[in-house]
C-alpha cells in the first residue's frame, strides 16, 4: 500500500480531481496492493487528530460487539487513535473484566481490508469488479428501485437477511419492512431457535433464560460450552470464578455435558461424554431418578406446575402426566443404552443434582441446533422446574426489560398493508415450520422455486450465508436467481463479494447505538455504544441509511422515521429518563444523556424474585410439563388442515405429525420426550457424524480476519491458524489415519479435506471440527485457511422451530 | 520499597487468553502469522499452555496454566548473559535491554519456564494497524530477546504520580494489563512485602505453590491451586 504523504497526498488529489471517480479494479488486486486512491487521500491518516493537542489522552465508554453479550468497554484514545480497550470497570456484567475477543476489537477497527465506501458492482456478480459511488447516488438509486417495486404492488418482494442486531436496529428493520410491505424480516439465528420456542411452551416466554450464577450449588450444562461459547462472554467468565471462589466455604459443581471434551468440560468438575442428540434421554433418566427417588420439589410441583400427574382434561379426556411418561419410558438402563453414560452416572448426578439445590440446568446451541432440539431442550428445562429452581436465588431467571419509550405507531398505507398479507418467503409460522420465526436454511430452495414468489432485493446485515449457512453450494446458486443483493457489511466476506452494491456500516467502535443485553443480570441493563474514533473511511450507519432509503420513498415510509437514527434512540430512551429509576435518576435531558455516556450504560439492579406472573405466562399460568400452549396452537393448524381437506381432527393430527417428521405420539408431542436425532445419509455407507464447536477467539465466526485471535484459536491443541479434524485413536487406527494426515471428509453432499488430529477427548465414530476456517474472502488474514466444513453439511430441519440441524450429517473418512 | 509479585487462581482461571491478548495489544507484540507461527515463533510474553494429566477414564485431563515471566528473585536468565542486557530492578522486576542484547538467546536457554522469546521478525503490520499501537511501549528491533516486563511502562506513571503527590504507590494503583482485563478475576498484582496485600495474603493461602521451586529461582508468581468439589456443601 503506498504511504500518504504530503505530496503524493497534493499529488493524487489533484489527479483524482481530474479523473473523477471511474476507476474500477478486482477485488484481489484491491485485497493485495490497495484501495482505489481516492479512498486512500479523503481521509489523512488519524481523522479529526487536528482536534487533539500533543499526548493528549481520553477514555471513552462504550459497548464490546465482538459477540452478542455486549459487555461495557473503555478505549483509551491517544491523538484521535484508539490504542486499548479495558474493561468498563462499573459495567454491571463484566466489572472491568474482558475476554479475548474483546481485548482484539482494535484489529476490527483497523482492519486493513475494510471496505472504505459504497461500491457499486460493474463487472459479472463475484468477478470481483467494482466502482466506488457516493452515497448520495446509491441512496437514491436503490431508494427508486424500491419505490418502482412498491408501485407495482410487489413490495413484499424485498426480504433482509439480518443478524447481530444491536439495541434498536432490530425494531428500526422491523418498522421499515412494515411500512415499506414486505413480511421478509429474516433472522439468521441458525441454533437457538430450539432452546427460545422450549421457554415459550413451557414458561410463556420467548427469550434466552438468565440464571443466578453466584448463588447455585450445583451445574448441569448441556451442549453449550459455558467457557468457550458463553455469551456474555466475560459475565459467564466472571461467573465462573464466583462458583469456585466468591462464597467462602461453598463451591458449585460445574457438570459439562458434551459430546467432546472442551476445554469447559476440562475445566468442569465432572464431563460426561454423550452420543450425539441423545441429550434429551439423558435429560429424562435423570428426571426418572429424580421422581423415583422421590427428590424433587414437592411443594413447587403441586403449586407451581401443570402436566406432573396424570389429569383429564374439559371434555374429560385423560392426559398422562410427565410423572407417569418418566418412570414408564426412561429407567437409567434404558437411557444408558440410548446415551452410552453409565447407569450409575445417571443415579449418582440425578441424585446429587436434586440434593444439592439451588441448582441450574443449562443448555445451548449444541443440543437446540438438532432436529430435535426443542424436545431436548424441554426435557432439560424440566430438570429445573423438579428441583423448583425457576425464579429462585440460585435458579433461573427471565431477563427484565429496560422501560423503553415505544415509538409511534406508524401510518401504513394500502400498499404496505397488501404487502404484510403475503406469505414470508421462508415460510416460517406456515405449516411448513409452524413456530418458526425465521427460517433462514429454507431459503435457498424457496428462492430457486420461485416459491411461494420470487425474490427481487435482498439485504444483508451482519450475515454471511455463503460462509455459515448449511449446505453452501445451494445459497449460491439461488444468489444467482435474486436480482439484486446490497450488503452492508464493512468486510468483503464471501457474500458480500456476491453483492450488487456494498453500503459499509461504521464497525462498531465508530457508530452510535444503544445495546440492550442479552439475558445475564436478570435485572433491566442497557448500554450505549459510542464511536471512540472518528469514522476512518467513507461508512455511514446502517440506521441512517435505512432512514435515508426511506425518506427517499417517501410517503407513509419516510415519515415513520426521524430525520437520523440517534435521534430515533434517543427517542426511545425517553422512556428510561423519565421513569426515574435505576442507576441514573436525572430528569434533565442533557444531564441524563451525559451521564448515560458517562457510565457507558444504565441499569436498575436488583432482580426481584418469585414474580410468577412476570416469569410464568403460560396458559395455566403454571410451568407446563405438558404444553397447553403448544396444544393450542398446533390444535389451531390441525383444525385447518381438517377444514381445508375434510378430514377429521385425528387424522388431521396425524397428518401434520408426518409432516412435521415427529416421532413422538399423542399427548408425547406436547411433552417433553426422546425423539432420536434425523440423519442424512446412510449409517452404513457413512459411518461418522460431524460435530462443529466454537472456542473462545471465534468471534461469533467474524474473528477470521483478526491474527491475534487467529494465533491463539487452537489452545487445547496447541494449534493456530488452520482448522483440525478431531479423531478418536480407536478410529485412526482402524483407518490407518496418522495424526496431521489429510483426509477427506466426505458426506452426501461433498467432500472437503482436513488435517486429522488424533484426540482422545473426541468419541467413537464421532469427528469434531471448530467453526471460523475456510473462508474464500473476507480479508487477507482470513482467505484460504483450512476448509468451511458446512459446505458438505445438508440441510435437516427441526420443522417445528426452523433450526437446521447440524449434527444429521452423516459422512466417512477417506484418505488422501 | 515495594517487592512485585502476581497470584493466579487456577481455581478461577478459565483458560479464556484474554491475558494473552491484553498482553499483546498493551505492549505491541506482534503476530507471527502461519508461516512462523507453525515454526514455534510466536511471540507470548504471557501464554496459557494445556498440560496433559494421565486420566483412568481413557482420556487425559488437559490443565491449562497461565504462564507470565515469573520474575524470580533469584533469575537464572541473569547470570547467563554476556552482555547484561538483562537485570533485576531494585523493586524485583526482570527487566531486558533491547539496544544492548546481542540476541544470543543463553538466557533462552536458562529461563527453566520458556518465558523468553526470540525476535524472528520485525512484525508485519500493515500501515493502518500501526495506529494502535500503545504510545508508552517502544518497538523490539529484529533479533533480540523480549520478554514480559509487568507492564513497566503502568508501574513508571504510577510512580511519577504518586511521587508528586509525594506517598508511595497505593494498591491497586499499578496493576498489569493482563491483571486488569482479567474476567474471571483469578489474577492479582501487588506488593509481596506489604503483609496487608491482597498478593501476599494469597500467597499465605494454603493453596499457594510456585512452579519449578525447587530449582531455587524463587518466583514472584504465585499460583492458587484448583479445588475439588465436596459432597458437603
Amino acid at each position: 500500500m503506498s504511504k500518504v504523504t504530503r505530496r503524493t497526498f497534493l499529488k493524487s488529489a489533484s489527479a483524482a480531481l481530474l479523473a473523477g471517480s471511474m476507476t474500477s479494479c478486482r477485488i484481489e488486486e484491491l485485497l493485495e496492493e490497495g484501495w482505489p486512491e481516492e479512498y486512500e487521500i479523503d481521509k489523512p491518516p488519524v481523522p479529526g487528530a487536528d482536534e487533539w493537542s500533543l499526548g493528549e489522552e481520553r477514555y471513552y465508554k462504550s459497548i464490546c460487539l465482538q459477540c452478542p453479550g455486549g459487555c461495557g468497554i473503555q478505549v483509551r484514545v491517544v491523538e484521535g487513535r484508539a490504542v486499548k480497550i479495558e474493561g468498563n470497570p462499573i459495567y454491571p456484567t463484566n466489572l472491568g473484566g474482558l475476554c479475548p475477543k474483546g481485548q482484539n476489537g482494535l484489529q476490527v477497527l483497523y482492519d486493513p481490508d475494510r471496505i472504505r465506501g459504497p461500491m457499486k458492482r460493474v463487472g459479472e456478480r463475484g468477478e470481483g469488479k467494482w466502482q466506488s459511488i457516493s452515497w448520495e447516488q446509491a441512496i437514491k438509486e436503490l431508494g427508486t428501485r424500491l419505490a418502482k417495486l412498491r408501485s407495482k404492488g410487489e413490495s413484499h418482494r424485498v426480504a433482509v437477511i439480518g443478524g447481530h442486531y444491536r439495541g434498536h436496529m432490530g425494531p428500526l428493520m422491523d418498522r421499515f419492512l412494515k411500512v415499506y410491505g414486505s413480511p421478509n424480516n429474516i433472522s439468521h439465528d441458525l441454533g437457538m431457535e430450539g432452546a427460545m420456542s422450549a421457554h415459550y411452551f413451557m414458561q410463556g416466554a420467548k427469550d434466552y433464560f438468565a440464571y443466578d450464577w453466584e448463588n447455585t450449588n450445583y451445574i448441569l450444562c448441556f451442549g453449550t460450552s459455558l467457557l468457550e461459547a458463553g455469551v456474555p462472554a466475560a459475565y459467564r467468565l466472571r461467573m465462573y470464578g464466583q462458583m469456585h471462589r466468591g462464597r467462602p466455604g461453598i463451591r458449585a459443581k460445574l457438570v459439562q455435558i458434551d459430546i467432546r471434551y472442551s476445554i469447559s468440560a476440562s475445566k468442569a468438575d465432572k464431563w460426561i461424554g454423550v452420543k450425539p442428540g441423545t441429550d434429551g434421554a439423558l435429560a429424562l433418566g435423570l428426571a426418572h431418578v429424580i421422581i423415583r427417588d422421590n427428590l424433587y420439589d414437592h411443594t413447587f410441583v403441586k403449586n407451581y406446575t401443570f402436566g406432573f400427574d396424570d389429569w383429564r382434561d374439559d371434555s374429560g379426556k385423560e392426559h398422562v402426566g410427565f410423572k407417569h411418561l418418566v418412570i414408564e419410558q426412561y429407567p437409567p438402563e434404558k437411557v444408558s443404552l440410548i446415551t452410552g453414560v453409565p447407569t450409575k452416572v445417571i443415579e449418582r448426578t440425578a441424585q446429587e443434582f436434586a440434593s444439592h439445590r439451588p441448582g441450574i440446568a443449562i443448555y445451548g446451541r449444541g443440543i437446540s441446533g438438532q432436529s430435535n432440539g426443542l424436545y431436548t431442550c424441554m426435557a432439560v428445562h424440566s430438570l429445573n422446574a423438579l428441583i423448583g429452581s425457576l425464579d429462585i436465588p440460585g435458579g433461573v431467571m427471565i431477563q427484565r426489560r429496560p422501560p423503553f419509550k415505544e415509538w409511534w405507531e406508524p401510518t401504513l398505507d394500502a400498499g404496505a398493508i397488501k404487502g404484510l398479507k403475503q406469505p414470508r418467503i421462508d415460510l416460517a409460522g406456515s405449516e411448513t415450520f409452524p413456530f418458526a420465526s425465521s427460517a433462514y436454511a429454507t431459503l435457498p430452495n424457496n428462492i430457486l422455486a420461485g416459491y411461494p414468489y420470487k425474490l427481487d432485493t435482498l439485504f444483508l446485515y451482519y450475515t454471511n450465508p455463503l460462509f455459515s449457512s448449511p449446505q453452501i453450494s445451494r445459497y449460491y446458486e439461488a444468489f444467482t436467481k435474486i436480482p439484486f443483493i446490497v450488503s452492508f457489511s464493512p468486510f468483503l466476506d464471501e457474500s458480500t463479494h456476491m453483492a450488487d452494491l456494498i453500503l459499509p456500516d461504521h464497525t462498531y467502535l465508530e457508530r452510535w447505538e444503544d445495546d440492550e443485553i442479552p439475558s445475564s443480570t436478570g435485572y433491566p441493563l442497557l448500554g450505549i455504544r459510542q464511536p471512540v474514533v472518528k469514522p476512518l473511511y467513507n461508512t455511514r450507519h446502517t440506521g441512517d441509511v435505512m432512514i435515508a432509503i426511506a425518506k427517499a420513498i417517501g410517503g407513509t415510509v419516510g415519515a415513520a422515521f426521524l430525520d437520523n437514527y440517534l435521534d430515533m434512540v434517543r427517542d426511545a430512551l425517553e422512556g428510561i429518563r423519565t421513569a426515574g429509576r435505576g442507576s441514573i435518576q436525572e430528569k434533565e435531558p442533557q444531564k441524563f444523556w451525559a451521564a448515560l455516556l458517562d457510565n457507558g450504560g444504565w441499569w436498575a439492579p436488583p432482580y426481584s424474585f418469585a414474580q410468577w406472573q412476570e416469569v410464568i405466562r403460560t396458559p395455566s399460568r403454571k410451568f407446563e410439563f405438558y404444553s397447553l400452549l403448544m396444544k393450542l396452537k398446533i390444535d389451531e393448524l390441525v383444525q385447518r388442515i381438517a377444514d381445508r381437506e375434510g378430514l377429521t381432527h385425528e387424522k388431521a393430527f396425524e397428518q401434520l405429525i408426518e409432516k412435521l417428521q415427529l416421532s413422538g405420539q399423542g399427548d408425547e408431542v406436547f411433552m417433553p420426550h426422546y425423539e432420536p436425532l434425523r440423519f442424512i445419509g446412510d449409517e452404513k455407507e457413512y459411518p461418522f457424524l460431524i460435530n462443529t464447536y466454537k472456542v473462545m477467539p471465534h468471534a461469533e465466526g467474524r474473528g477470521g480476519n483478526q491474527p491475534h485471535l487467529q494465533e491463539i484459536f487452537g489452545l487445547q491443541h496447541s494449534k493456530s491458524w488452520e482448522p483440525w479434524l478431531e479423531i478418536h485413536p480407536e478410529d485412526a487406527h482402524i483407518l490407518g489415519i496418522e495424526d496431521e494426515e489429510r483426509v477427506w471428509v466426505e458426506s452426501p453432499i461433498g467432500r472437503v479435506q482436513f488435517k486429522a488430529l488424533i484426540f482422545e477427548g473426541a468419541q467413537r465414530h464421532v469427528l469434531n471440527v471448530p467453526f471460523e476456517y475456510g473462508h474464500s474472502s473476507y480479508g487477507r488474514w482470513a482467505r484460504n485457511r483450512g476448509e468451511n466444513l458446512n459446505k458438505i453439511i445438508g440441510t435437516e430441519f427441526n420443522y417445528l422451530t426452523g433450526n437446521v440441524s447440524w449434527g444429521s450429517t452423516r459422512v466417512r473418512l477417506v484418505k488422501v | 520499597m515495594p517487592r512485585w509479585g502476581m497470584v493466579i487462581d487456577l481455581d478461577r482461571c478459565t483458560a479464556c487468553q484474554a491475558c494473552t491478548i491484553a498482553c499483546r495489544n498493551e505492549n505491541n507484540i506482534p503476530f507471527a502469522g502461519p508461516d512462523h507461527a507453525s515454526k514455534g515463533r510466536a511471540i507470548f510474553w504471557n501464554q496459557v499452555l494445556p498440560f496433559k494429566e494421565e486420566g483412568e477414564q481413557g482420556y487425559s485431563r488437559i490443565r491449562f496454566t497461565p504462564l507470565p515471566c515469573m520474575h524470580c528473585d533469584r533469575p537464572s536468565c541473569i547470570k547467563v548473559c554476556p552482555v547484561r542486557a538483562t537485570y533485576k530492578s531494585e523493586e524485583g522486576i526482570v527487566f531486558q535491554i533491547f539496544a544492548r542484547c546481542i540476541g544470543c538467546r543463553l538466557c533462552m536457554c536458562a529461563c527453566p519456564y520458556s518465558r523468553r522469546f526470540y525476535n524472528w521478525s520485525k512484525g508485519h503490520w500493515p500501515e493502518i494497524m500501526q495506529s494502535a499501537f500503545n504510545p508508552d511501549v517502544s518497538l523490539r528491533p529484529l533479533g533480540v530477546v523480549e520478554k514480559c516486563t509487568f507492564c513497566v511502562h503502568r508501574w513508571q506513571k504510577a510512580r511519577e504520580k504518586a511521587r508528586s503527590e509525594d506517598r508511595p504507590i497505593r494498591e491497586g494503583e499499578y496493576v498489569t494489563a493482563c491483571v486488569q482485563t482479567c474476567p474471571a478475576k483469578a489474577r492479582y498484582f501487588g506488593d509481596l512485602d506489604d503483609p496487608e496485600s491482597m498478593v501476599s495474603k494469597l500467597a499465605r493461602s494454603r493453596r499457594a505453590f510456585r512452579l519449578l521451586e525447587e530449582l531455587g529461582t524463587h518466583p514472584k508468581v504465585i499460583y492458587l491451586g484448583e479445588g475439588e468439589w465436596r459432597e458437603d456443601i
